[in-house]
């Protein structure tokens, strides 16, 4: 087993083990993502050699819970010490460049050349849910609550997650759940398409690794060297299981 | 208020809601059943938070009142006009940055069940029925209805709907993806509003337009595009979320 050790990151905890690479969401209890936790995640997406001769990636949260998402309070202070707030009847600020930052570390996850699974228990909410939603399959415990609950307390989910959430599941429960702001449970995520398993919380890591063994291609020792789109043609052309289990679906049709 | 002899709307609770009506199967007089600069100034005048859309009485709309129809034809530049108007004002619907739930009891046929399409969420009661009777009077649905099934529904469910003419009931209707809940017979009006208010109360029109208006540009604009429109959305939330608490702190 190889094992990195980032003295840099304090949030994140990479391992790479038997050709699988295991990122931990490190800021337990509820793995709440904070400035550092973007800039930490933003360092470990943009080294491309940290994934040389890995067939996947497992993303999971330290503890029970996968993430409560982003820590409102200092993302709104951080907003307010960095924009100039333009108030009156249509009140604006300009986007401050570290969301759009935050975004892209998001897409080159979604990106990257391997396939990412996140490994979800308990609590998946806010930017956490938006972060497996940039996985290519999520895989979530029994006792996993998720939900989008931004609207709830005045503003939206802001890293690209309404789009996915709405491909995966479509516009109507998209309206409703992004609006609502409720949780809800892994087996109504199951059923929507927004999940592609469920197992009980002892399975999960047992059940991505048996997922990656069964993925096509993944014996393919030139599997490093694919492009994306051939990546996605491998995948589909297999029929077993494409980048995302939307477009399964869509294939069935 | 009555917009027409078919059509009644009335705002309750900041929600607006539209009642087919007239006839015991709220048959639609014309394809332009409402027009869109009516709709255009009930929004403008009323904002509200999200719209309904039921029929009165035990149906939400048996489709075409047909003898009208075909005498509109007699004039085919005026029922052109009118499909026109129609499809119009169902895009404008289904693009509104407000949500809208079709509540449908009963019967829920050809261009009623076009409505009820172009609206967000499908409630339906438990009895339910719904059909494209189009085909059977040597017609199409013409006020979009054909694609908005086809996005919704496999290819071949959409084919024994449009080219078969198949009723459908409720529960087979969420099988096929073209209803999005279920609601005990008779209750869908009850059940949309429920759920209408679960959506908006306690959302400012501000956080509803900004969650619609992303979502509606889902498969419209390219993916960054759509991205740069959602975080300035984001961003303005946050900034009337930022003044919302000042505020509050002074006072």
């Amino acid at each position: 087993m190889f094992v990195t050790n980032f003295q840099s990151h304090n949030t994140l905890s990479w391992t790479r083990s038997d050709g699988i690479g295991n990122l931990i969401l490190n800021m337990p209890p509820s793995n709440t993502m904070s400035f550092r936790f973007f800039n930490e995640f933003k360092e470990w997406i943009g080294n491309p050699d940290r994934f040389d001769g890995l067939k996947a990636v497992i993303i999971h949260g330290a503890g029970r819970h996968f993430s409560s998402g982003s820590d409102l309070d200092s993302l709104l202070s951080e907003i307010d010490r960095v924009q100039q707030i333009v108030s009156g009847e249509d009140t604006t600020c300009s986007v401050p460049p570290f969301l759009p930052e935050n975004y892209n570390s998001f897409l080159a996850l979604e990106q990257l050349n391997l396939p990412v699974i996140a490994a979800i228990s308990g609590v998946c909410i806010g930017s956490g849910f938006e972060l497996s939603l940039f996985c290519d399959f999520r895989i979530c415990t029994h006792d996993a609550v998720l939900g989008l609950p931004e609207s709830t307390f005045g503003l939206m989910p802001g890293l690209g997650g309404i789009q996915r959430f709405a491909q995966l599941a479509g516009k109507s429960r998209a309206v409703e759940y992004v609006l609502r702001g409720c949780t809800f449970q892994a087996s109504d995520a199951l059923e929507m398409g927004l999940v592609d398993l469920t197992v009980p919380r002892s399975e999960l890591l047992n059940a991505c690794h048996d997922l990656i063994l069964h993925l096509p291609g993944v014996h393919d020792r030139e599997l490093k060297k694919l492009t994306l789109s051939n990546y996605r043609r491998i995948k589909a052309s297999n029929g077993v299981i494409t980048r995302n289990c939307k477009e399964l679906k869509t294939n069935d049709k | 208020m009555m917009v027409s002899e078919n059509l009644r709307y009335e705002l309750t609770d900041r929600i607006g809601v539209f009642t087919l009506c007239g006839s015991p199967g709220n048959l639609l007089p014309a394809p332009d059943f409402l027009d869109p600069e009516t709709l255009t100034a009930i929004l403008e005048r009323d904002e509200p938070k999200g719209l309904i859309i039921h029929g009165a009485g035990r149906n939400f709309s048996a489709g075409a009142d047909l003898s009208k129809l075909y005498s509109q034809s007699e004039d085919p530049g005026n029922l052109h006009y009118r499909m026109d108007r129609g499809a119009s004002t169902l895009s404008i619907i289904e693009n509104l940055d407000i949500p809208v739930i079709a509540a449908i009891n009963g019967i829920c046929f050809g261009g009623g069940l076009e409505i009820a399409l172009a609206c967000h969420i499908r409630i339906a009661a438990a009895n339910a029925l719904f059909a494209f009777p189009e085909v059977n009077h040597n017609l199409i649905p013409g006020l979009g209805g054909i694609k908005r099934t086809d996005a919704l529904t496999t290819k071949i469910s959409a084919l024994i709907l449009i080219l078969g003419g198949d009723m459908v009931n409720a529960e087979e209707a969420l099988k096929l993806g073209i209803v999005d809940r279920l609601a005990p017979a008779n209750a869908a009006r009850e059940e949309g509003l429920k759920l209408m208010m679960k959506m908006t109360s306690g959302r400012s029109l501000r956080v509803i337009k900004a969650v619609m208006r992303t979502l509606n540009n889902v498969g419209k604009l390219t993916p960054a595009d759509a991205y740069a429109e959602e975080i300035r959305s984001f961003c303005s939330l946050a900034a009337a979320e930022l003044l919302r608490r000042k505020t509050e702190e002074c006072s």
